[in-house]
């Protein structure tokens, strides 16, 4: 009974600390139910929307003019094979949305609807009893509003130059295989007329005619192991475009989710890092101001314990109000992160918050806190009631004995700066705080800039004019295209590139060749291939193969694999990084051809004569023409929508340590108000206005907030690289170069001294309150 | 003819405590000289040291005014307060009261800073020429708590004379002190106020108060009582300490 009444009584009289307690719970548990439950919401759509599409172990796109024709019946007597579909589909290239070019192959099915759910106007939910398409309708996975601006109503047009097909998109549907934004391909629905006529006219040069082949495996079996023995016994991959399991494509489907995710959980960790050692400030703190009081509870017959007992449920208690706050504001949280990560899904996602799993984490979180509050109550112990009697704690004393000289201009700041030097250990918390948020805010400022197009390959090459080239091109006819567009801009830059999965050592792995490997990809150790028998590898993609510089690897099926030699480890982002690139003359080497040429403009009013140049000379080898006299694609919506993940990322980073910012400075000046009364008096006496004083103390967390925002920048040097290198992992980044500019540093350090420079000044308003009459001993 | 530093006329002071509205100075008029050590002496809570905070601006009067230099200081808002404060004004107080994270020098220094028209030099050449006259030029690069009470306060004279205030106020400035360092700081008292410092101080020690030029008495809030003396010479201390004590029954103290 005697413990509840100090308790009462002590959160009444401490009702900043409590608040701020709360507070900080507050805004931990908020932001890991925000992510967790949006992980959890996730993972239900997938097994959800894969469950309503009866989603197959693996699925093996067959080129039909290449497969084996016993194909399907090879696959079928497969022993761990359970069940075998056989869909008809066609792969177009060539594909435009509403006239902007969409780098993506598109397989196209007949209908679909009764396959997939078609999703409302909004996403919000599903149609019930969607219509059948028309003719000239299509239906197109809700994952390429990420990367296009398609919307009901727009033209989605594919196929080839003999061959055009124009679709007016009739809704959107969930197809949780390829609909993530992330994934090349995709999978869209037209009526079976169009179907059919887009089908007979597949001439498997713009458009191939393909058999969707899914294959369900008996539990417990081994994809990996039932994939090669295909592959032998049958060349399932070796005909294949694509060979994708349910599992590869879930990790698309949550790349970029995953990868938010982990950002948030890693920010978390600092924050809980923060919130223990404000606590423990507080307690220290507190043990020292209350000295007395507590000396004569011990004096009274209170034990150590039960006084400890008291800290321990007011803290407690402080943070489960806090974790309720959190987990509801965490709904509307969940709202905009569903807002974000919905379209690069492609999934409908409910935002519902995992009750059970937040409230044990919650739950773990106090009690791990607790932990940390009887440890720093540990001190309760060491009060003397009598020395507590006889006028409280033993002489003031100062930690530091740094003598920085004060000088009269500014006064407040020197005032400020010997208030932190004498007192640098009570402070030395608050500075380690602002290091983890300034390193913190450096990390996701820098997780931004990586993100950007730089990282993203040949995408930041612009393609002003596309030519998709025929069987009958060679390579000799390479350096007269590029001759042809130098002869009119000759500043303008050519690429010849082939990209598609291939199969390296046995893997399958996404290729590109360049005729110029060097141009658009970044190598890291050794060099890019420069010779047809030459192979740069991705760091995953070396993991992968087991295979660095200098080894020898196979790439190509049966009778066209050839060895090549891996001359260097580059990075490029495709496939989420499991990715090869050799040469184009290396491509003709395992007898595949170059299909694209693409020409980024310098002047782009040249764009045409250029583009009529090509087309005269070389008809004969141009299947289909591209032309964009701007450097607008379509590939610029999922760079927009990756911009907007960053920013809201760097958004909610920067707004949490500001707001933490607020509820530590809060604490700590309430404590350091009560424990310096007696000097604000003096001062004011001595003739400072309460505003100069406040200035001082304001100064004080400002010089504490730039110390901190130096240790942030210089860990942020060391250890930015690290952490980002294991994050961005997932999307196949592995070599992070922290470009740490001067902006870098500046923008969160100036971000934070200002925070800390006015919540200081805020919270020290109490210092109006002080009267130089308290001095006075009557 | 004495020229009047600052005066005050039906000053009161109340506090409200528990809902009972306490008194403790009730219309009081007084006159302050220049040039005089003034001493005002009364019975534990009759009101002297809410007088000394109210005449010098640290405490705000509930009624009445206080006039220094024509103006109500009363009236005056916190920036001109804050101005007295470090201009005209010096403030000893009984428990010293140095900034305790600032060495002696500093303590010194700082109010002298916030006084614009002198240069930083100067203002340094000055603290150590006062920590001097003080005797702890020594210790002043030492912390308040490193430090004596009687080295304490005579830092807190140093620190109350380093702007050359017109008027120096001292609450009690040998209460905390022993016998050797209250002496100490009386002749440093006496020495300013031979020096031409208006002084005026709070006691209840009339071995203090016999360095006085003037006594004023008061008691339950007012002024019962005024004592004009001459200079004070440690000659003539018996006979000054006699006709004060003599005059201090008369006032039942």
């Amino acid at each position: 009974m005697e413990i509840f009444k100090l308790l009462k009584a002590n959160i009444r009289h401490k009702k900043g600390a409590f608040k701020s307690i709360a507070a900080l719970m507050a805004i931990i548990v908020f932001s890991f139910s925000g992510t967790v439950s949006n992980n959890d919401n996730l993972a239900r759509s997938i097994d959800r929307a894969h469950a309503y599409a009866g989603t197959p172990t693996f699925n093996a796109m067959e080129r039909v003019t290449l497969m084996q024709e016993d194909l399907v019946e090879t696959v079928s007597a497969h022993p761990d094979v359970v069940s075998v579909t056989a869909t008809d589909c066609v792969l177009s290239g060539g594909t435009k949305a509403d006239g902007n070019e969409v780098f993506q192959n598109l397989f196209v099915y007949e209908q679909g609807h009764d396959i997939y759910r078609v999703m409302n106007d909004t996403f919000t939910d599903y149609v019930e009893n969607p219509e059948p398409l028309k003719e000239g309708e299509v239906y197109v996975p809700y994952g390429m509003t990420a990367v296009t601006k398609l919307e009901i109503g727009s033209t989605l047009t594919m196929g080839t130059e003999d061959y055009v097909y124009d679709y007016t998109v009739k809704g959107f549907i969930e197809e949780p295989q390829f609909g993530a934004s992330l994934m090349g391909t995709k999978r869209v629905f037209v009526h079976e007329n169009d179907f059919k006529k887009m089908y007979d006219e597949a001439n498997d040069v713009g458009t191939h005619k393909i058999l969707d082949v899914g294959i369900t495996l008996a539990d417990g079996a081994d994809y990996t192991k039932v994939k090669k023995e295909l592959d032998d016994s049958c060349g399932l991959a070796a005909s294949a475009g694509i060979v994708i399991s349910k599992e590869e494509t879930i990790t698309y489907t949550e790349l970029y989710s995953r990868t938010g995710s982990g950002i948030l959980l890693a920010f978390l960790i600092l924050l809980i890092a923060i919130v223990i050692i404000s606590m423990w400030h507080s307690i220290s703190t507190s043990i020292d101001m209350e000295y007395t009081n507590l000396g004569i509870l011990k004096s009274q017959g209170f034990t150590s314990w039960q006084i400890r007992i008291v800290y321990v449920l007011q803290y407690f208690i402080a943070e489960i109000i806090g974790s309720v706050i959190g987990l509801i504001i965490s709904v509307p949280a969940l709202r905009l992160l569903g807002m974000l990560f919905q379209p690069m899904t492609g999934l409908l996602t409910a935002t519902d918050i995992s009750f059970v799993k937040c409230g044990a984490m919650a739950l773990a979180l106090a009690v791990l806190c607790i932990v940390f509050v009887v440890i720093a109550t540990n001190k309760v112990g060491r009060i003397s009631p009598v020395r507590a009697i006889s006028g409280g704690k033993a002489e003031v004393y100062f930690d530091s004995r740094l003598n920085l000289p004060i000088k009269a201009k500014p006064l407040s700041f020197f005032m400020g700066l010997r208030q932190f030097t004498s007192r640098f250990k009570s402070y030395g918390g608050s500075v380690f705080i602002v290091a983890l948020l300034v390193y913190f805010m450096m990390t996701v400022t820098i997780l931004s800039d990586t993100l950007s197009r730089e990282y993203f390959g040949e995408t930041q090459f612009f393609q002003n004019i596309t030519l998709i080239l025929n069987e009958d091109f060679d390579l000799d006819k390479m350096e007269d295209f590029e001759q042809t567009v130098a002869e009119i801009d000759p500043d303008a830059r050519t690429l010849f590139n082939f990209s598609d999965y291939i199969m390296i050592d046995g893997i399958q792995l996404y290729c590109n060749s360049y005729n110029k490997p060097d141009m658009l990809n970044k190598v890291y150790d050794g060099r890019m291939p420069a010779y047809d028998n030459e192979v740069a590898v991705t760091d995953i993609a070396s993991e992968l193969l087991g295979k660095g510089i200098g080894d020898t690897v196979v790439i190509g099926s049966n009778d066209d694999a050839k060895e090549f030699i891996v001359t260097g480890i580059y990075q490029n982002v495709n496939n989420a990084g499991k990715n090869i690139c050799i040469t184009s003359d290396g491509l003709y080497r395992i007898n595949k051809t170059v299909p694209m040429f693409y020409v980024e403009m310098a002047d782009l009013s040249l764009t045409n004569k250029v583009a009529d140049a090509l087309d005269e000379k070389y008809s004969e080898n141009i299947l289909r023409k591209y032309v964009e006299e701007e450097r607008n694609t379509s590939a610029d919506g999922i760079f927009e929508l990756i911009d907007t993940i960053c920013v809201v990322i760097v958004a909610v980073v920067y707004g949490i340590s500001i707001i933490f910012s607020a509820v530590v400075i809060s604490m700590i000046c309430s404590k350091a108000f009560i424990k310096e009364r007696t000097d604000i008096g003096i001062l004011k006496s001595l003739g400072f206005t309460a505003n100069g004083l406040r200035t001082q103390f304001a100064s004080r967390f400002t010089i504490i907030a730039a110390i901190g925002s130096i240790m942030g920048g210089i860990a942020s040097l060391f250890l930015t690289t690290p952490l980002l290198e294991v994050i961005m992992r997932m999307v196949g980044l592995t070599r992070i170069d922290a470009d740490i500019t001067l902006f870098t540093f500046l923008s969160p350090a100036l971000a934070v001294c200002v925070s800390f420079f006015l919540f200081a000044y805020l919270a020290a308003r109490k210092i109006n309150t002080v009267e130089v009459r308290e001095l006075i001993s009557e | 003819m004495k020229n009047t530093i600052l005066s005050a006329k039906g000053l009161c002071k109340s506090f409200a405590h528990n809902g009972v509205q306490n008194h403790i100075l009730s219309n009081l008029d007084i006159e302050i000289y220049e040039g005089d050590f003034t001493v005002v002496m009364g019975a534990s809570g009759s009101g002297k040291s809410t007088l000394l905070y109210a005449l010098s601006g640290m405490d705000r009067a509930t009624g009445g005014s206080v006039t220094y230099d024509g103006k109500d200081i009363v009236k005056l808002p916190e920036k001109n307060l804050a101005e007295l404060r470090h201009g005209d004004f010096g403030f000893i107080f009984q428990q010293m009261h140095l900034v305790s994270n600032l060495s002696l020098f500093e303590n010194v220094a700082v109010p002298g800073y916030l006084n614009k028209s002198v240069p930083a030099d100067e203002v340094n050449k000055r603290a150590e020429e006062l920590l001097e006259k003080m005797g702890i030029s020594a210790i002043k690069t030492q912390l308040p708590s490193q430090c004596s009470g009687g080295e304490q306060q005579r830092c807190a004279i140093a620190r109350a004379v380093i702007n050359n205030p017109k008027l120096l106020f001292a609450d009690e400035p040998t209460g905390a002190l022993n016998r050797k360092n209250t002496t100490e700081v009386l002749n440093l008292l006496t020495d300013l106020n031979n020096n031409g410092q208006s002084i005026l101080m709070v006691t209840h020690d009339s071995r203090a108060a016999l360095r006085a030029t003037r006594i004023i008495y008061i008691a339950d809030g007012t002024v019962i009582g005024d004592l004009d003396l001459p200079p004070y010479t440690a000659e003539a201390e018996k006979s000054r300490e006699a006709q004060v004590n003599s005059w201090l029954a008369s006032m039942e103290w």
